[in-house]
């Protein structure tokens, strides 16, 4: 009997759909939160999770990515719900590390087609040999220019662990150069500087491979995607100073994505795809460090 | 970082070695301000020895570009490695800035006729 893992807030959406899940033959456990959610696919290691992304404390999509950042839950595949029936929605899923995609009110014939097919995409999966685990790597530490040191450190010691070929280390140090220096700058701006969490991740398991670069902060909103590129035609005398962070984030970057909410605060995810990956060297504790402090 | 300059001619070439970021771009740009003000207004920047630099570097030098055109010379680069120069390129700069592979090259550039 498939044991499927139901992660969602709502007592009401829970029940039901546990319930109509369980009469046609699935086991299902549940969590009501993200962090649940993930401890749960670490314990109970489910044939699949249903996630819905609307959640408190940590969403469903930070809480895909860490079970798609531990090796021992990543192959456990995960089909987001959301009542969000916005297009870029399913992108971002898709970027978390999500499998598929479905929206609520649930249609359960249709869900029903997409979890047999996970079920049987993982079947066959495991019956081949897994390739190697994402490396993952990541720090908190003060958003203050001077901590800048220790964020090209973290990025050193990736860049080593990664393999990552010369020309791409050096993108891969100026697009985490700006994004953190956005944070210093401007997230704490008028009061006493806080916390910058920054993740560098190689997520092999993903097709094609993704260097995902995550910084967070607890700061005022600010998404530094909105902030305007400079015209890079205009004359010298013409040329804005700013925005041109931002120019080379958007330019060495696939994929990016700003947002804010009160739990998780400003989180800025830069995605590279990889179509020459490298072939990783060593391997870091995909462990998530303890919620405050400086420390790798 | 280090700068150091070098006078040839009525040029000055400033020479940086090490990496270019937002923690010591502040360095660059005071150095290339008091050269100006010293009333060297015809500057090569040799960047040989600069691995990376983020655009906190590039906004040193387009400040400095700008000033040096506001009072009749020019800023000119020379020796970019190749990701320096890649940078240099996707900010638009290698458009209005002249680069040159040489530092030889750029200064000459400066002569009656370069």
């Amino acid at each position: 009997m498939p044991h499927l893992l139901l992660v969602e807030d709502n007592e009401l959406n829970r029940d039901m759909l546990s319930r109509r899940l369980e009469r046609k033959g699935h086991r299902v456990s549940v969590a009501i939160d993200g962090l649940q959610g993930v401890a749960l696919a670490h314990s109970a290691r489910p044939d699949l999770i249903l996630m819905d992304l609307s959640l408190p404390g940590i969403d469903g999509w930070e809480a895909t990515r860490r079970i798609k950042a531990d090796a021992t839950t990543r192959a456990i595949p995960v089909i987001a719900l959301t009542a969000h029936a916005m297009s870029g929605d399913r992108e971002r899923a898709l970027d978390a590390g999500c499998d598929d995609f479905d929206t609520k009110p649930v249609d359960l014939p249709r869900l029903l087609a997409k979890i047999e097919a996970r079920l049987a995409d993982g079947h066959a999966q495991a019956a081949q040999t897994a390739g190697p685990a994402p490396l993952r790597v990541e720090r908190t530490l003060q958003a203050r220019l001077e901590r800048l040191p220790l964020v090209h450190e973290l990025v050193d010691e990736f860049t080593g662990q990664a393999g990552l070929a010369p020309a791409l280390a050096h993108d891969l140090r100026l697009v985490v150069e700006e994004a953190c220096v956005n944070v210093m700058r401007h997230a704490y701006a008028g009061g006493p500087p806080g916390d910058l969490g920054l993740a560098l991740e190689l997520d092999t398991a993903a097709r094609p491979v993704a260097l995902r670069i995550t910084v967070r902060d607890q700061g005022q909103p600010f998404d530094p995607l909105s902030v305007p590129v400079p015209d890079i035609t205009a004359p010298a005398e013409q040329r804005a100073v700013g925005g041109l962070g931002v120019l080379l984030m958007r330019r060495l970057t696939d994929r990016q994505d700003h947002r804010h909410d009160p739990a998780s605060g400003n989180v800025l995810t830069l995605v590279k795809f990889l179509h020459d990956p490298p072939a990783p060297r060593g391997r870091a504790d995909p462990t998530p460090p303890p919620p405050s402090g400086e420390r790798t | 970082m280090n700068i150091t300059a070098t006078p040839q001619g009525p040029v000055t070439v400033v020479a940086i070695d090490g990496s270019v970021d937002s923690l010591n771009a502040e360095q660059l740009t005071q150095a290339l301000t008091e050269h100006l003000a010293a009333g060297c207004r015809q500057l090569v920047v040799d960047l040989a020895a600069v691995p990376y630099t983020s655009t906190a570097g590039l906004r040193a030098l387009l400040a400095a570009v700008k000033d040096s055109r506001r009072l009749g010379g020019d800023l000119r680069l020379a020796a970019a490695q190749a990701s320096v120069e890649r940078v240099l390129s996707l900010s638009g700069f290698t458009g209005i800035i002249k680069t040159y592979r040489g530092v030889t090259e750029a200064v000459a550039s400066f002569a009656p006729g370069g």
